[in-house]
């Protein structure tokens, strides 16, 4: 197992590796001059070299690249030509705030998505599936601004739905890590793990719309296919409840595909989800990554894409140790 | 398919979503088409909230807007968001009036000018204190002008746009004694002191720089500055707190905490202040102004902005090279239906490029009528009887001064046709933009202008001067380049005396209203919102918010 692991981690450089080329390459592709965006407006062509010069984009490709590649090695990611902070400084600022979004979204997504899918599996074609698959395909297209807008009007009175904390407790609290929750819940802090829970609730509930619906489906139909085989029946026939055939016989096999789609939709979500924080104004990375592709913050667009190509890979590592872990026919490492 | 297509889904969210830097404006909600935009009335707005009664102290107040601080390095900034929190945090050796834009005395108390006019001493104000304890003299004002100026000092980091645009011509920044520093110029230079009032001539605490350097952090993200509230807390892309300084010069704020919040979305952003999750705030959409004006304990404050969005035509090209065709375009568009119906009202028709609150505006120039027949004739007599093809090239992401240049283009496309001129819409995103126009490869263009200083230098030199109008790197996307214009820029620019310098810029006024390089379109209405509850607070024709004196009632 653990080789494994470390197989498919070293497999991952590669991958990473040909990500720094086309990260570095395509930002590049893009029309439009970085220099000009950080001078302004007012800036005129010696400021132009100028700021050209100070950040290195007036050297050639090739040692850009070199330099940029040999900062990774190094754990650095550059300077972000906007702010001129650390870009690894700006993404550990955003990324919690992403993480913890995304990982309440994929929580609803799975609790809700999967229980919907096992309701709708045992009575297909009935009134109960009919509603919940159309539910479902109604949560895939609802584009989130709109779900968004909506959840705003109808409960925005009762509920907070911008930022991450209520201003007022902030400084009882004083967060010491950008993990709230996390944070919140090991000290113990429960006023302000209310407050945190209550200012993901909106935008978790919006953002897991897509990945609740396609669960549910995939849930629907990996049972159905499960349902479906010889030994359901036999553990059916030899008098197991049915609350157990299905949970513990049925949903265990039914769980594969589901785990996949999870891990593909995470990876998403983790590359920031851009409508959602622009909605609920949410802290997170994908705005910032958005912000530096039409400011051409070069060395910001490569370290979020960088950063979510790794997350990616990550991820589906993960799945595919679960796979492993949900069946045992599953075996990793390869040669057997 | 153009071969930018590929990326059309990233540019399009970032334009729907990251809107620009420079002013919060994400277009998440389409006003109504064109012709059917409700003007909003601006009769019953003020342009300060009330301030009578006895100030409380205390409280929070959070102001929303639509992109974070990029940065709070004063003199290294060119955004707006970033100048909000800077004019927090810092002061400047003047400072400008409430709600105008002369000039009186802050971290200076006097100032002398020598009779050649090019060395400016400043005597320096006593007991004012650094948020970090320190005592301001004559050596942080020196630290804080020279490292923009000398590449060799120890804390010159950064481009320094503006001092290379506002301040080259000073040659050097010393100290007499703690109390006076003298300032030299390579030529006299009026606009001298309302530049010192900007921003970016803000006193920075030099201790504050050495701390930074020795954390290994950059001063940008830990300004020490005098001003009336020092940073608490900056959480990026989310917020930055400011808390009251107790010891500020002029007497301590009466808020407690002041809290910049980033609220992309300007629909998200209008919601919270109606709930009163917020106190402040600005980037209303223009269609939501009318509802804000009505909503139960909002204020809405209004005043005409320092700015202009304007149409230039490509002087270098054909056919706009003939001035004759230029007017004729200038005739085809009404700019009372652009005020009304793409603005909402909340806009002001532009005779001139410079903004009618401005020193030296020409108030009995208009403009030009729209008459169709007659800019006919006048393309017919300069060779287009039948009109002509040509391009009109736009921004795709909205602009403080141009909030739906979709609209805009549309418009003036179809005013155009009305008299024979068949322009192609080229549209362009922001990012790339400014390069391009710089080319000088358009024919026709829209951009505009947020003047810093108030000074018409700002606006005309910036805009209208052949200095400014070299291909590649132009601030006069219009590339006119006439002589007389030219001389009497040049000589405004040095002229001491106010009624000579403002018969010098009236006179630059009508012969560009008459050369007609570029139609100036609107003057656009700087907005903000606010809780009914919120006292003491003026807009400032520079969008600086200043909230020394704002308090919040019971």
């Amino acid at each position: 197992m653990n080789g494994y692991v470390l197989q498919r981690l070293l497999g991952a450089v590669p991958v990473l590796f040909g990500v720094t080329v086309l990260a570095f390459l395509f930002v590049r592709m893009i029309p439009g001059d970085p220099a000009r965006n950080i001078a302004g407006e007012r800036a005129n062509e010696e400021i132009l070299a100028q700021v050209r010069r100070v950040h290195g984009l007036d050297e050639p490709l090739p040692a850009q690249y070199a330099r940029f590649l040999g900062r990774i090695a190094q754990g650095d990611l550059g300077t972000s030509l906007q702010t001129n902070e650390p870009v690894t400084r700006e993404i550990a600022a955003r990324f919690p705030a992403t993480i913890e979004l995304t990982l309440c979204a994929v929580l609803l997504a799975t609790v809700i998505g999967v229980a919907l899918g096992i309701v709708a599996s045992l009575r297909p074609g009935s009134v109960l599936d009919l509603v919940t698959m159309g539910g479902a395909l109604v949560g895939v297209s609802l584009p989130v601004f709109c779900l968004g807008y909506v959840l705003i009007i109808a409960v925005g009175d009762h509920m907070p739905y911008a930022g991450r904390l209520d201003e007022g407790l902030r400084d009882g609290f004083a967060p010491r890590t950008p993990f709230y929750l996390v944070e919140a819940l090991v000290r113990g802090e429960w006023a302000a793990l209310r407050s945190v829970v209550a200012h993901l609730a909106l935008p978790a509930l919006a953002l897991s719309t897509v990945p609740l619906a396609v669960v549910a489906r995939i849930t629907r139909s990996s049972m159905l296919e499960v349902l479906s085989q010889d030994y359901v029946r036999t553990a059916r026939a030899k008098g197991l409840s049915r609350a157990a055939v299905v949970l513990r016989h049925a949903l265990r096999n039914a769980t594969i595909p589901i785990v996949t789609v999870l891990g593909v939709q995470t990876g998403y979500l983790l590359g920031g989800a851009v409508l959602t924080e622009t909605v609920f104004a949410w802290p997170g990375l994908g705005r910032f990554v958005v912000t530096a592709i039409g400011e051409r913050d070069y060395p910001a667009i490569q370290g979020g894409v960088l950063l979510f190509a790794t997350t990616f890979v990550l991820v589906n590592l993960l799945v595919d140790v679960l796979y492993a872990r949900l069946d045992p026919r599953v075996r990793l490492g390869g040669t057997s | 398919m153009t071969p930018r297509a590929p990326l059309l889904p990233l540019v399009a969210c970032a334009l729907l979503l990251a809107g620009c830097p420079q002013g919060p404006s994400s277009p998440t909600t389409p006003g109504p088409a064109e012709g059917e935009g409700p003007s909003v009335s601006l009769d019953g707005l003020t342009d300060a909230l009330p301030s009578d009664g006895e100030p409380r102290r205390g409280g929070t107040l959070i102001f929303g807007r639509g992109a974070d601080t990029v940065s709070l390095d004063p003199a290294d900034v060119t955004d707006g968001e970033s100048v909000k929190a800077i004019e927090a945090i810092f002061d400047t050796l003047v400072r400008y009036e409430a709600g105008g834009t002369e000039v009186e005395p802050a971290l200076a108390t006097a100032w002398e000018v020598s009779d050649d006019r090019k060395t400016w001493t400043f005597t320096l104000r006593e007991g004012v204190k650094f948020h970090d304890g320190t005592a301001l003299d004559a050596d942080a004002v020196v630290f804080s002008f020279e490292r923009q100026r000398d590449p060799a000092h120890e804390f010159h980091q950064g481009e320094f746009v503006y001092w290379q645009d506002q301040f080259s011509f000073v040659t050097r920044v010393s100290k007499r004694d703690d109390r006076t520093v003298v300032f030299e110029l390579d030529r006299p230079f009026v606009p001298f002191l309302t530049n010192l009032a900007m921003f970016t001539a803000s006193i920075v605490s030099p201790a504050g720089f050495r701390v930074a350097k020795e954390k290994g952090v950059s001063p940008a993200s830990q300004p020490v500055g005098t001003g009336p509230f020092k940073l608490a807390d900056w959480r990026r892309g989310d917020a930055i707190v400011l808390e009251a300084f107790d010891d500020h010069w002029g007497g301590r704020p009466h808020l407690d905490k002041l809290v910049l919040r980033t609220i992309p979305d300007n629909n998200t952003r209008f919601e919270l202040l109606k709930k009163g999750d917020l106190q402040a705030m600005d980037g209303l959409n223009l269609a939501d102004v009318g509802l804000a004006a009505q909503a139960k304990d909002v204020t809405v404050l209004a005043q005409p902005g320092m700015n202009v969005a304007y149409l230039a035509f490509n002087n270098k090209r054909k056919p706009f090279d003939d001035p004759r065709v230029r007017q004729a375009c200038a005739m085809a568009l009404d700019l009372d239906r652009v005020a009304a119906r793409i603005y909402y009202g909340l806009a002001t028709p532009a005779a001139n490029p410079l903004p009618p609150t401005l020193f030296g505006h020409h108030d009995d120039l208009r403009p030009r009528k729209q008459d169709r027949e007659a800019a006919k004739k006048l393309l017919a007599e300069a060779g287009h009887p039948r009109g002509f093809k040509t391009t009109l090239w736009t921004m795709t992401n909205p602009r403080p001064y141009l909030p739906q240049p979709d609209k805009m283009a549309q418009y003036v496309k179809a005013a155009l046709a009305q008299i024979g001129v068949e322009a192609t819409i080229v549209p362009k995103e922001w990012a790339s933009y400014l390069e391009e126009v710089q080319k000088a490869e358009h024919d026709m263009c829209f951009l505009g202008w947020t003047g810093d200083t108030g000074d018409p230098d700002n606006f005309l030199y910036v805009l209208l001067d052949k200095d400014n109008a070299r291909v590649g790197s132009a601030s006069n996307y219009s590339f006119y380049e006439d002589e007389v214009v030219h001389d009497l820029l040049g000589r405004a620019r040095i002229e001491a005396d106010p009624p000579r310098r403002e018969a010098l810029y009236r006179q630059a006024q009508e012969k560009i209203h008459a050369d007609c390089p570029m139609v100036p379109l609107v003057h656009t209405t700087q907005v903000a919102a606010f809780r009914s509850k919120v006292r003491g607070f003026r807009l400032h024709p520079t969008g600086i918010l200043d909230f020394r004196r704002t308090w919040l009632a019971e």
